[in-house]
């Protein structure tokens, strides 16, 4: 020891602790920004979509897949690289050893619906395909894999007739699904009627399906959220508009014992918010013989704690039978993960609100999936007043949301 | 005016003459006194014992110098002996003790009568106190291992950096050579961190440099037991003991920012991370060192110790809040997670060591 002490260079050897919560950053030489986050519960593997992309640099934006162990370790990096292209990746859903991607791909001034398969298996990006019209530009926000299909979900420009007069008013986005089988081919791509764009979708069977939208008044640019409950040959707009007072944000939906939970927030700002001035829940039940939401019965729930929770929130997660996690950023640029239980007769309360993160601006929240009652959620996070050192944070938190154990 | 004149000076030659008188008479009592010891000293080499304590008993109210004054007690104690006047003896030695406490008998020289006298009586120090200063090095034992990387892409590294130290101690005799005592010491430990984490990259090392020094303020209570050779000039001794240390504030200082290798590193202000730290923690003490007797009655001590850490200083339940009231906010900022450790120190100290003298008999004389 006395050795030690006078050399006094100790490299620490230990091997870490394997049974702890975590911080973990992880991110290439380019800015890198977390997306979406799966637990794959066969290869007990923490696997994160990213952004990767340097500022201003086109054809420099790649999806960006980090693998790790459960405990945040082995980090391994996975690229697309592709050159002259830029792949914006939004969100991600795995079937079997497969990741399927969905976002945007911009090709020489093209923007299309993305969608890219990576195997899990050989590491290796399988495909990307771009889904879309000419001058037409489109998005995927969601993606459902489901009976060997593959929904996506976003928008997509198009004319828009306001006044059903079969004239076509304004150009503007509209709400639009893909279909697509597990090889990328299109099955079918749905109507195009009502503007906004489909934030979040659930397949209810094979025709029907339950989405989350947004709406957006092409004249007046007022935003509003909307639950959908339709057939992918019918009509969106078909569900339940809650009445709000406008510029509200549709963030998520799930599903729970006959019932579409979805959850939102408001902002003053109309486009691209930054701020929140509260957040709010819809509780929409819907037949469950064919999955229509069932008039007149849905609630809004703005009350207890969803009004001051004035965060920017990206995602809604169901974690126990009666008990949901909230991840989001507020207005101090602190990342949050809430959860709250439901009482009965649409009365929710607050469990525990935990706070992440540095406080600085462009520390965003990602995506949470819960694991043994301990909770993983992926973050960008900006060091420092660097703003083009932009990492990816993994937080692996215990049943009460603390960091420490 | 010339009157005025006449009479300061008559005044100033009086005042001259008048000191000059009164060193006079006391030189010259000093030199009766000697001459008193002198002849005292013949009549006990000529076996005549009795006249000796009249011979220098005036010298004894006042007339000797120190040394004279001891000389003479430790002769008219002796010639108590002879007279086999034990408690007048050991009356005068106890006097002299009081007055010479770190008297010192020579068995080749003194005779035997006077040994057994001078060991009747406690003449060690009942306790010592001391001042200290020094300089520490410092450097933590790792027990688990944290990191917010990919632990396979890390390269933590501690270094022991010099801190310092002072406060004030005091040890009793509790045992001939046996010393038991406890400091209260104020110490600043210093180490240094480093990690170069690689992030991915396809092309260039792409190493992130990531840096503090952290300063952990102790005020330390170590008691121990010291054992000491002998009363010469230079007096070694060892010791080990424990210590608890309560940490008072820890800080990260020069801290890098998480940025690129060859980025200009700007240095942030400290981050408090005393929160993070347990604030009791023990140690262990081993030492060894040297008192060195000065001219005077104190002495001057180097003190080399070792000072391994027992307990571990990061406070499990805060390694991710550390100050901040957010989560994860100190690791980011620092671009390190706390490892579960314990904190090491050698030191090396300079002591100003006074001994507090209480002579008496001892009891199972």
């Amino acid at each position: 020891m006395l050795m030690c002490l006078i050399s006094c260079d100790n490299k620490s050897t230990i091997e870490p602790r394997q049974d702890i919560t975590f911080l973990k950053i992880y991110g290439s030489e380019t800015r890198n920004e977390a997306v979406d986050l799966i637990y794959n519960d066969q290869s007990q593997e923490i696997i994160i979509l990213a952004k990767s992309f340097e500022n201003g640099s086109s054809g420099s934006r790649d999806i960006m897949i980090i693998k790790t162990d459960l405990y945040g370790n082995n980090a391994s990096y996975f690229f697309t690289n592709s050159t002259g292209i830029d792949e914006e990746p939004i969100a991600m859903d795995i079937n079997g050893s497969d990741i399927y991607i969905a976002g945007a791909v911009i090709q020489e001034g093209e923007k299309d619906m993305m969608l890219a398969q990576f195997s899990l298996g050989t590491n290796t990006f399988l495909w990307v395909n771009a889904y879309g019209e000419q001058n037409k530009d489109e998005t995927a926000f969601s993606i459902e894999i489901q009976s060997s299909e593959i929904l996506l979900a976003g928008s997509a420009e198009d004319s828009i007739d306001i006044d059903n007069d079969q004239n076509f008013d304004v150009f503007g986005l509209v709400r639009n699904v893909r279909i697509v089988d597990m090889d990328g081919n299109q099955i079918l791509e749905s109507p195009r009627k009502n503007s906004g764009f489909v934030k979040d979708i659930k397949r209810f069977n094979v025709n029907v399906y339950h989405s989350l939208s947004q709406e957006i008044d092409p004249i007046s640019g007022e935003v509003n959220t909307q639950i959908d409950a339709g057939i992918f040959d019918g009509n969106f707009g078909t569900g339940y508009s809650p009445q709000l007072e406008g510029n509200d944000f549709p963030v998520n939906l799930i599903r729970q014992d006959s019932r579409i939970l979805a959850l939102g927030f408001f902002s003053n700002q109309r486009n691209n918010p930054q701020e929140s001035i509260g957040t709010f829940l819809f509780v929409a039940p819907y037949d469950q013989t064919n999955g229509n939401i069932i008039s007149g019965s849905a609630t809004i729930i703005r009350d207890s704690f969803f009004e001051t929770l004035e965060i920017i929130p990206v995602q809604l997660l169901q974690v126990e039978s009666n008990r949901y996690l909230i991840l989001g950023t507020d207005n101090d640029n602190t990342i949050r993960l809430v959860k709250f239980e439901e009482g009965g007769s649409n009365t929710y309360n607050l469990l525990w609100d935990e706070s992440f993160g540095t406080k600085r601006p462009g520390d965003e929240a990602g995506m949470v999936v819960s694991y043994n009652s301990e909770y993983f959620f992926n973050a960008t996070i900006t060091f420092q007043s660097l703003s083009d050192f932009t990492k990816i944070g993994l937080f692996k938190t215990n049943s009460s949301g603390k960091l420490d154990f | 005016m010339i009157l005025e004149r006449k009479s300061d000076i008559f005044y100033c030659q009086l005042l001259f003459i008048a000191v000059g008188i009164f060193f006079s008479i006391l030189a010259n009592g000093q030199d009766v006194c000697s001459q008193n010891l002198e002849e005292a000293r013949r009549q006990f080499d000529e076996g005549r014992f009795y006249n000796i304590e009249l011979i220098i008993a005036e010298c004894l109210d006042n007339g000797f110098t120190k040394q004279e004054r001891i000389d003479a007690l430790e002769l008219l104690a002796l010639t108590k002996l002879y007279l086999d006047e034990m408690d007048k003896a050991d009356s005068i030695y106890l006097d002299l003790l009081r007055q010479d406490p770190e008297h010192q008998v020579n068995e080749l020289v003194d005779p035997p009568d006077l040994m057994f006298l001078h060991n009747n009586f406690r003449t060690k120090p009942v306790f010592y106190w001391s001042v200290i200063a020094g300089l520490n090095y410092s450097s933590p034992s790792i027990i688990h291992d944290y990191s917010p990387f990919s632990f396979e892409t890390t390269n933590e590294q501690y270094k022991a950096k010099l801190g310092y130290e002072g406060g004030v101690s005091i040890e009793f005799n509790v045992y001939k050579d046996l010393y038991f005592g406890g400091e209260l010491l104020y110490s600043r430990k210093n180490f240094l961190f480093t990690d170069d984490p690689e992030f991915y990259s396809e092309t260039v090392s792409n190493e992130y440099n990531i840096s503090y020094i952290e300063a952990n303020h102790f005020f330390s209570i170590p008691l121990i037991a010291k054992y000491t050779f002998g009363e010469k000039r230079i007096r070694p001794y060892f010791y080990g003991g424990l210590s608890l240390d309560l940490l008072l504030f820890s800080n990260q200082n020069d801290l890098s920012k998480l940025s690129p290798i060859d980025e200009e590193n700007e240095d942030l202000a400290s981050l408090n991370i005393s929160n993070l730290r347990n604030p009791w923690n023990f140690s262990g003490i081993i030492g060894i060192g040297a008192r060195i007797k000065t001219d005077g009655i104190s002495l001057i001590a180097l003190d080399f110790k070792v000072v391994p850490g027992f307990t571990n200083i990061t406070k499990e339940s805060r390694r991710y809040i550390g100050g901040g009231e957010v989560q994860g906010q100190n690791v980011i900022i620092s671009g390190a997670v706390s490892d579960a450790m314990r904190l090491n120190c050698i030191s090396l100290s300079i002591r100003y060591v006074s001994p507090f003298y209480n002579p008496k008999l001892k009891k199972d004389k």
